[in-house]
């Protein structure tokens, strides 16, 4: 999550983790596979999930390409997942009470993680169905897919709306769905192959994994946005839960923006050094919140019609544009400092030095706040594309916009009543002292977090 | 692969060890700890593995199934070519002689993965210390021999493994034996002690280790028939057992069979993805005519390189030779020469000389040569590497006895150079 994180600073110092992308935590030749099973009164679902580490992803190229052009189209990786799948759902062996249970693919998705060397590695996940005819039985699935390749298998089963009496498989995946392998040191990699259940009507419902639905692109996301994200999984659709919905997301939004970065501090620098007025905060705050929401919705779209675009690369251009726009603001606050010093030099009326806001600056800092989208807002709409909910994911990332530019106001509301109180100190005093300082300091502290966030921008580009 | 073998055998031997011996010792004290049933000799090394694991859970004060489950891991790595038990490994290590510092199975473990880790110097040191807590320990001579061997110090290295050797004859220690006639030219001699080592397995997994490397050592004598055989025994005793089935590849390929070949290496390749069977493979694919398949290997390799690079991972030396063949000499020379710098064995200085010879440095390259046979190894593909450089630098009778020669001893030892040596034979008659 940090990685994506434009703009945080404390005390000039930039906060950001992350590095380059790592290599497949199970090593570089592994075929894992995960089954998790969900068995509904009429119905078994079975999420399967297929992740290969960069060589057997590269062995696969060619099994991809079919035309052999070289390189992997949207339409040829589409294709591998729907053969993959169809492949799957015949090698999986489900019996229901003995008798052979047929699957059918319901939906195939493929994605390409990148991987250590600058290579990728793949995901492919199945969602398969078969259907049932008693809610009373003994299940026996079995999975041989790949049973020769070192890896991780994994398989877990939850009764929707029916009890697994017995179970031969946990209830919860240990590895996040293939995304974070446990490191303990008296575990091997898991090596399951089948599960046995007996099923029994009667339970509640299951609840959905939010992960299930946006697959690879929750990978590092905080427990945070997998809340979030489980809103627009979530299986209902009623109006009392949209409201809710929406009010948790503003609420989200809202915590988001305490967390490092978001044009906070440049915006508090801003505000702080130019004596901006608590409606130049708000323009701030809600051009903050515009911007983003624009920029989740296009870059999320984009990001649906084309899977070549990775966002981890265009968050580095984003935060290259965003420190060259800052470096630009940096400029003008420091020179129009040094021109109120010189005017200062003449007559000591420090309220020469309130050089107006423009409309156009105001604009300028809001934009950069909300010009890099946060993953978690992206995260949400992707998987609103995904279920076919559009509309309602770019409702939500709108309410999680609005708790972030009401956060951001609020912020700077604190700020210019904290400056009015340094500056109504006594004269002479150390605080009336730091607020004539703080003007130039500001615009410093606004030019050297333009340079590292394009610094940044460009090394990761 | 030599290292990889003797690695396998001495984890194989020294884990059986330390969990026949943590069950004798804890039954003596079973009031204090409820401890599991000694694991039956015949254990598969995954029941090892989630015993010791499961003992672990239950008493996890236990250094003496610490180290046993470490170099159980080191061994899992090595079998499965799975990377993600070395950390898993150093871990189990470390706690155990963080439990008991300086004991002898932890000492011995650390050894093993340093090994496994091409940290031949460390190897030594560890193995030495393990040698000072535990001067009766078999594999403690086992370890320190395997890292003497891999630093090209043969003398000590020798004398190591007949100390192993008068302690405790049994697979591991046979099978060291017969790695130092190998490399002295003893083939005979070689494959007796390899029989020995397959009789004492007590595994399948033991056994098939074992019938590959008899395997091995039957192939590189040019009979086809008996290595096929001893191959074709490894892969009945495990079935899962991938280098069985490259040496079955390997000898259908010698045999011309260019389809079943491919079959197999495809398989191989498939489930090991190792630069070396790679290479073997793309050999094929050349030979086969089949120059597309061969090019998208090629890349597979350059995919292996570039992840080994990305991990800080020191080249194979099979990968510095393939650089070498496939216009890369710059390179090759480079690896070798760094691993030239760091050990001195018999193999190091074949690669070193065949990487001089592609830069056109015949002279050095000579020097190198004479190293690598200087122990006496009958290895074809080092006197046709000889053979090449004697030619280069215009040494008619020199070359043309260095390339009978290594056809003498295996006319079949590579799908890409024998053609080549007989070539150049009848070219220099």
């Amino acid at each position: 999550m940090k990685r994506f994180v434009v703009v945080a600073a404390i005390a000039g110092a930039i906060l950001m983790a992350g590095g380059p992308a790592q290599a497949h935590p199970l090593g570089n030749f592994t075929i894992n596979t995960y089954d998790g099973l969900r068995v509904s009164p009429s119905r078994l679902l079975v999420d399967h999930v297929i992740d290969m580490a960069e060589i057997p992803t590269f062995q696969q190229r060619s099994a991809i390409d079919t035309n052999h052009d070289g390189s992997v189209s949207d339409a040829e990786s589409a294709a591998y997942a729907t053969t993959t799948c169809a492949t799957v759902a015949r090698d999986l062996s489900v019996r229901s009470d003995g008798g052979a249970l047929a699957l059918t693919v319901e939906q195939s998705q493929i994605s390409f993680p990148p991987g250590a060397g600058g290579l990728s590695t793949m995901r492919v996940t199945c969602w398969l169905e078969g259907i049932l005819s008693s809610s009373r039985h003994r299940l026996s699935f079995a999975d041989p897919t790949f049973s020769d390749h070192i890896g991780w298998h994994e398989i877990t089963a939850v009764g929707d709306r029916t009890t697994l009496a017995t179970a031969s498989v946990p209830s919860h995946s240990i590895s996040a769905r293939l995304t974070h392998y446990p490191q303990d040191l008296l575990r091997s990699p898991l090596d399951i192959r089948r599960a046995d259940l007996s099923v029994v009507p009667g339970g509640a419902p299951a609840p959905v994994d939010g992960s299930a639905v946006v697959g690879t692109q929750a990978r590092g996301v905080d427990a945070l946005t997998r809340a979030f994200t489980e809103l627009v999984a979530s299986h209902r659709a009623s109006v009392p839960f949209a409201v809710v919905a929406i009010m948790l997301a503003i609420v989200l939004g809202a915590m988001h923006a305490l967390a490092p970065g978001h044009g906070k501090t440049v915006m508090a620098a801003y505000v702080v050094g130019r004596r901006g007025s608590l409606r130049q905060a708000t323009i701030i705050a809600w051009t903050v919140t515009l911007t983003h929401t624009a920029g989740v919705v296009l870059i999320g779209i984009t990001l649906t019609l084309s899977r070549a675009l990775a966002p981890e690369r265009i968050y580095p251009w984003l935060g290259f544009a965003s420190g060259l726009l800052l470096i630009g603001i940096g400029v003008t606050m420091v020179r129009a400092r040094l021109r109120a010093r010189t005017h200062a030099a003449h007559d000591h009326d420090h309220e020469n030095d309130q050089a107006p806001v423009g409309r156009r600056g105001l604009l300028a800092i809001g934009f950069v706040g909300g010009l890099v989208p946060s993953p978690s807002a992206l995260v949400v709409l992707l998987g609103a594309i995904a279920l076919g909910r559009l509309w309602f994911g770019i409702l939500l990332i709108a309410a999680y916009g609005a708790g972030m530019g009401a956060t951001l106001a609020g912020a700077g509301l604190v700020l210019v009543k904290a400056r009015a109180r340094l500056e109504r100190a006594k004269p002479r005093g150390w605080a009336h002292r730091t607020a004539t300082l703080i003007p130039i300091l500001a615009a410093c502290v606004v030019l050297l977090l333009g340079i590292a966030t394009a610094a940044r921008g460009i090394a990761q580009i | 692969m030599r290292i990889k073998r003797i690695g396998i055998a001495i984890g194989i031997a020294v884990a059986m060890l330390l969990v026949g011996g943590i069950g004798l010792l804890s039954g003596a004290r079973s009031d204090a700890v409820t401890v599991a049933a000694p694991l039956p000799v015949d254990a598969s090394p995954a029941e090892v593995l989630s015993a010791l694991q499961a003992r672990l859970a239950r008493g996890p004060q236990d250094w003496q199934s610490w180290a046993a489950l470490g170099l159980a891991y080191v061994q899992t790595a090595r079998r499965t070519g799975d990377p993600s038990f070395y950390p898993k490994a150093r871990g189990a290590l470390e706690r155990s002689l963080s439990l008991k510092p300086g004991n002898a199975g932890g000492l011995i473990g650390m050894s093993s993965l340093a090994a496994a880790r091409h940290d031949f110097a460390a190897a030594l040191r560890w193995g030495r210390q393990a040698i000072g807590a535990a001067p009766y320990n078999a594999g403690a001579y086992g370890v320190a021999g395997d890292a003497l061997i891999e630093l090209g110090r043969y003398s000590e290295a020798f004398r190591t493994f007949q100390r192993m050797i008068d302690l405790r004859p049994d697979l591991s220690s046979y099978a060291r034996a017969s790695y130092a006639r190998e490399l002295q030219g003893d083939v005979t001699g070689a494959i007796d002690d390899m029989n020995l080592a397959l009789q004492a397995a007590s595994s399948p997994a033991d056994a098939a280790w074992a019938g590959y490397q008899l395997g091995e050592l039957w192939f590189n004598s040019g009979r086809l028939d008996r290595a096929h055989a001893a191959y074709e025994r490894a892969t009945a005793e495990d079935p899962t057992y991938v280098p069985a089935r490259e040496g079955l590849a390997k000898v259908a390929a010698a045999r011309g069979d260019y389809a079943r070949a491919i079959g197999l290496y495809t398989w191989v390749v498939d489930r090991m993805p190792l630069p070396q069977y790679v290479i073997e493979l793309v050999d094929v694919y050349t030979a086969a005519g089949r120059p597309a398949d061969a090019a998208q290997e090629a890349g597979l390799l350059a995919v292996e390189e570039r992840l080994a690079r990305a991990n800080g991972v020191n080249l194979d030396l099979e990968q510095a030779t393939y650089d070498a063949d496939h216009g890369h000499a710059a390179a090759a020379l480079t690896a070798a020469r760094a691993e030239w710098n760091r050990r001195h064995s018999v193999l190091v200085a074949d690669a070193l000389a065949w990487a001089l010879y592609a830069n056109k440095r015949y002279a050095e390259a000579r020097a190198y040569s004479a190293r690598a046979l200087a122990l006496g190894t009958r290895s074809a593909l080092m006197w046709f590497h000889r053979g090449m450089i004697e030619r280069a630098l215009g040494h008619g009778a020199a070359a043309k006895e260095a390339l009978a020669r290594s056809l003498s001893i295996n006319p079949s030892f590579s799908v890409r150079w024998a053609p080549v040596a007989t070539k150049v034979l009848a070219s220099l008659r």
